[in-house]
Formats: structure tokens, C-alpha cells, sequence
């Protein structure tokens, strides 16, 4: 695709400010250096990897201000194209709070065959050094106006479609602090900004995160890789770490071979990059229970959360289980439940 | 164009059933535990069907992508028992959905009787679409979903299979059997849901007197 327009604005934080201070900045020549460099970041912020979004939209009239600034930048010319970056712009100043840094917002839209893309990128303010050499010999000199292309915290949308109603309705955001434990911080870029939100639902996730589990843990069988399985599905129900993907779970508790089996069992690589709150309620709905065949025909199903506790593993040679406790109630069975 | 787009609906109508088997699956496992639920259903829109609406010339404006525009290729219905059951069962889809369009279909006019049902759009969520979806970039971003009563599905799904569309060109005599049909369904429907909150506040409703 082809970069087109262009725009660039600095954003001052505006959220708790007492009086407005209108963006600086406007259309930019993309020129080739200008271009090779937003392609490079457009390359390392590997968007095909990253979370999708939906926008938040009306639903009588299927209007989001910002699909409707980013379509306008999309497909508007220049003076529609220019108000919707400037809308975009005090839009964005006015998500960010006194704990933001100021940035250097830029949008820039592509196109290809009748589709568009937009991408929306906020780089932060940063200092830097630079070596010169005078006639003195060699001096340092300070740089503050200057944006960081490289931080963790730079940010990026990307929205692709045609001019219909039924496209840019969703998007790929790259936010390392998307998944914060801090709900303010993971909000800005999604929620207060694009006023999006993750196109996996809460509970939708849970599940899903539940099912491939519960494949993960019939198709591997060495003792240890489930032991690593079950200490995972503890752990992921306690974290204080709410937001989470296929991948992030599998990053944080996992480690080969399960991690591939686990990853291999999800729907398809945007839903294994998706993010979402992880709801116990709705995780424990699909995997309450272990159940264990013991060698005599015993089989023991046990409530996730009294493994260790009125139920004890022991691994060794053969894993062994112990359980003990008060009888409440007892029947007889055809089959075990 | 009819052509094209004949082809180029049948080349998809896999990737479309795939989505749909994978549709019912999660949304009956949403609603598992959902009480007065009678049925949920999907389909995929029949390519006859969906050349129809694609070239109907009472679409304003005409679609221009209809492969992209068309919303209910893949389209569910959930009927529940009562009235109150469908804001319950809208709510319990949001949970999986992101819902970009909400309307009720009823009759604009008080006093008609007809078509009633609650229609939603939605945008696909991620984990129910093949993995052979992403090799596309023609397929559509929604379904349609719709919520009704038994009764509105009792006047509907008749009424559809007679094939009358629009009542404009019906004999005054049938509209009037199908207003007649329409409105009997609504007032089942305002029945049962005052007998059902009656028997929740743990009272019954006094019987309709009959007129001497």
C-alpha cells in the first residue's frame, strides 16, 4: 500500500488542564525518507500480531466520532482530511492526563485497489543526547523536542477497509500497556482515546482461554508438562493481572512443549492474539473439576481450588493422590459421574 | 453481474457454514443456563436469496459491494417464551458481541398489527471465525441476529412462507386476516407477560370477565 497523507501534531496533555491549548501541527510531505521510516515502524510494530478493537458505535445511528474522523481521513479530501486529524489530535489531548508525556501524533493513511488504511501513531516526548564535533573538539548537546519512535510507550492503530458502512468498524492496536493491572493506564489508547473496545468479550475469552486448556490437557500426557498446565489454570485464576491473550498466558506460565500445544489449540491467530478480562466466573463455568482415574477404578473429581488442599498430589515414579475428608452424601451408580 | 456474484457467493459458502456451525455452538453454550429459551437456529443465506437482495431495485442506495454489504449472510434466531426474555437474552449476547445496530421491527403505526421482532447486528467475534477466513478480504464483517417471541415467530415464519413480503398488494380481506393473526399473537404475548410477572410478585391475575 501507499502512503498518501500525511499529518503530524503535538499533543499536550489536556484531560485535567483548566484551559484548552489547541494542537500544533498539520499536513506533512511525505517525503522517502519520511516514508521509509514510518514503514519501518509500521514493520516492527507487527500489527498482524496485536489485539483487535471494535469501535464503540451508536447503535440507532452507527456513528463513533472517531470511525467517522478516521474514514474522513481515509477518504475526505484535504480540508475534510485536516479536520478530522485536527478532531483526532484534541481528541487525544484530551484522553491524556498530567501523568502523560506530551507526544507527537501522527496519522498517516494508505491506499491500494479502493482500500484504505489509517494508522494512527503517538510517539512520546523524550530527551536525547547528540554527539557533535566542533572545533573544540567534541560536544554533547542536549535534545528535548524530541519523540521517541522506539519506546514502549508509543503507541498505534491501524484501521483498514472501503467506504461502506459495514467496514472500519474495528481495528489492531499496538498498546504495551493495553494489559496494565492499572484499569487507567490500560484504558487511555482503546477505551478513552479510540473509544473502542477489545473485540473479545470478557466472558467470550474466558471461555475460549477454558476450551483450549482443556485440549491442551488432553493431548499432552507427560506428567510434568501437566503438572505445568494445571499450576498454570491456579494461577491464571488468582493473578491480579486481569487482561490477558492466549499468547500472554502462554508466555507467562508456560514453556515448550506445552506452550505449542496450547497455542495450536485456539480458534485461529486473531483470536490468539485477541485480549481480554479474564472473569472467573465464567473460566470456572467450563473447568470446575479434575478428575483423576486412580489404578483400582477410582475415579476422583475434585473442585479446581481443592487441589493441594482436601486433595493432595504427590509426583513421583508413579503420581500418586491422596484425599481426605467428611462423607456427605453417597449413591449408587450405573457409572461414575 | 447476476453471474459474478452467483460465483462468487457459492465460492464462500463453506467458509459461511463453518462460521455458522461455529456460531451455534458458542451462542448455545451462552445461553446454556438461560431459562425460556425454546430454540436458537442458524443459516446461511440461500444463494438465490442473497442475489435477491443483492439486486433488489428498492434498495436506496443500491449495494455496491454487496459480498462486503450484505449483513445476515450468516444470520441466528433465539426465541424465548416471554416478552421480558428478550432484553435478558439481548443483554447475555452483548457478553459475546459487539452489538453496532439495534432495532425493533414492529408496525409504525399504533394501531396496525404485524411483523415484530428484536433485530440485532453484530460484529463477528474473533474465536468463531474459521482460520480460512483471514486468507479473504471480501467475507463480512457481521451477522444479523434475531430475538423473538414464540408468537412473533408463530405469525412471522407462516406469514414468510406464504411469501407476502410487502401487504401492499394483498386483497383488503387477507390483510386483515394476517392483522387479525398478527394481533392475536401480541395479545398472547401481553398475556402470558402479565400472567408470568402476576405469578413471580406470587399472585395471579383476575380472569378476563366474560361479557354477558
Amino acid at each position: 500500500m501507499e502512503i498518501f497523507r500525511l499529518h503530524a501534531y503535538k499533543v499536550m496533555p489536556q484531560r485535567t488542564a483548566d484551559e484548552f491549548t489547541p494542537s500544533d501541527g498539520g499536513a506533512v510531505r511525505p517525503t522517502a525518507d519520511l516514508k521509509s521510516v514510518m514503514e519501518s515502524n509500521l514493520q516492527d510494530a507487527r500489527f498482524s500480531e496485536r489485539p483487535t478493537i471494535d469501535f464503540n458505535v451508536d447503535e440507532i445511528s452507527r456513528t463513533n466520532q472517531v470511525r467517522n474522523a478516521v474514514m474522513s481521513f481515509a477518504f475526505g479530501e484535504g480540508a475534510t482530511a485536516r479536520a478530522a486529524a485536527l478532531l483526532l489530535a484534541e481528541k487525544l489531548a484530551l484522553a491524556m492526563d498530567r501523568r502523560s508525556t506530551p507526544c507527537l501524533f501522527v496519522p498517516s493513511a494508505y491506499r491500494a485497489n479502493g482500500l484504505r488504511r489509517v494508522i494512527l501513531w503517538t510517539f512520546p516526548r523524550d530527551e536525547a543526547f547528540q554527539l557533535r564535533s566542533g572545533p573544540d573538539g567534541p560536544e554533547i548537546q542536549l535534545l528535548h523536542e524530541v519523540f521517541s519512535q522506539t519506546s514502549r510507550h508509543r503507541k498505534g492503530a491501524l484501521f483498514e477497509g472501503k467506504n461502506l458502512r459495514t467496514e472500519f468498524l474495528g481495528g489492531r492496536v499496538l498498546d504495551h500497556q493495553a494489559d496494565s493491572a492499572a484499569r487507567e493506564i490500560a484504558d487511555f489508547w482503546i477505551a478513552r482515546f479510540l473509544d473502542c473496545i477489545l473485540s473479545m468479550h470478557d466472558k467470550a475469552g474466558s471461555r475460549m482461554l477454558a476450551r483450549a486448556l482443556r485440549q491442551t490437557s488432553q493431548r499432552i500426557e507427560e506428567p510434568l508438562q501437566r503438572q505445568q498446565l494445571y499450576a498454570a489454570l491456579t494461577a491464571v485464576r488468582h493473578s491480579p493481572r486481569r487482561r490477558i491473550s492466549l499468547v500472554t498466558f502462554a508466555d507467562r506460565y508456560l514453556e515448550e512443549p506445552a506452550r505449542s500445544v496450547f497455542l495450536a489449540a485456539a480458534p485461529n491467530d486473531q483470536s490468539r492474539y485477541a485480549l481480554f478480562n479474564f472473569d472467573r466466573d465464567a473460566f470456572d463455568d467450563m473447568l470446575q473439576f479434575r478428575v483423576f482415574e486412580l489404578q483400582s477404578g477410582v475415579f476422583v473429581s475434585s473442585p479446581i481450588d481443592q487441589i493441594g488442599e482436601a486433595v493432595k498430589i504427590e509426583a513421583g515414579e508413579e503420581t500418586r493422590l491422596v484425599c481426605e475428608g467428611v462423607v456427605k452424601t453417597e449413591s449408587l451408580r450405573s457409572r461414575h459421574a | 453481474m447476476p453471474d459474478v456474484l452467483t460465483r462468487a457467493y457459492a465460492e464462500r459458502l463453506l467458509l459461511l457454514e463453518s462460521l455458522k456451525r461455529s456460531l451455534e455452538e458458542e451462542v448455545a453454550e451462552l445461553l446454556k443456563n438461560v431459562p425460556h429459551v425454546d430454540r436458537i437456529s442458524f443459516r446461511v443465506k440461500g444463494p438465490e436469496s442473497f442475489l435477491k437482495k443483492a439486486l433488489d431495485p428498492e434498495n436506496q442506495p443500491p449495494y455496491s459491494e454487496p459480498l462486503l454489504e450484505i449483513e445476515d449472510q450468516v444470520a441466528g434466531r433465539i426465541l424465548v417464551f416471554f416478552l421480558s426474555d428478550i432484553q435478558a437474552i439481548v443483554e447475555r449476547l452483548r457478553t459475546m458481541f459487539t452489538l453496532i445496530e439495534r432495532s425493533r421491527r414492529r408496525p409504525a403505526r399504533d394501531e396496525e398489527f404485524g411483523y415484530e421482532s428484536e433485530h440485532l447486528i453484530c460484529l463477528i467475534p474473533p474465536h468463531v471465525k474459521p482460520p480460512e477466513w483471514f486468507t479473504r478480504a471480501d467475507l463480512p464483517t457481521t451477522i444479523e441476529l434475531q430475538v423473538r417471541t414464540i408468537f412473533m415467530h408463530a405469525y412471522a415464519e407462516p406469514q414468510h412462507d406464504l411469501a407476502y413480503k410487502t401487504a401492499a398488494d394483498l386483497p383488503s380481506e387477507t390483510r386483515r386476516e394476517l392483522s387479525w393473526i398478527a394481533a392475536s399473537a401480541w395479545g398472547a404475548d401481553q398475556a402470558y407477560e402479565r400472567v408470568r410477572r402476576g405469578r413471580e410478585q406470587g399472585k395471579t391475575q383476575p380472569p378476563i370477565q366474560e361479557v354477558p
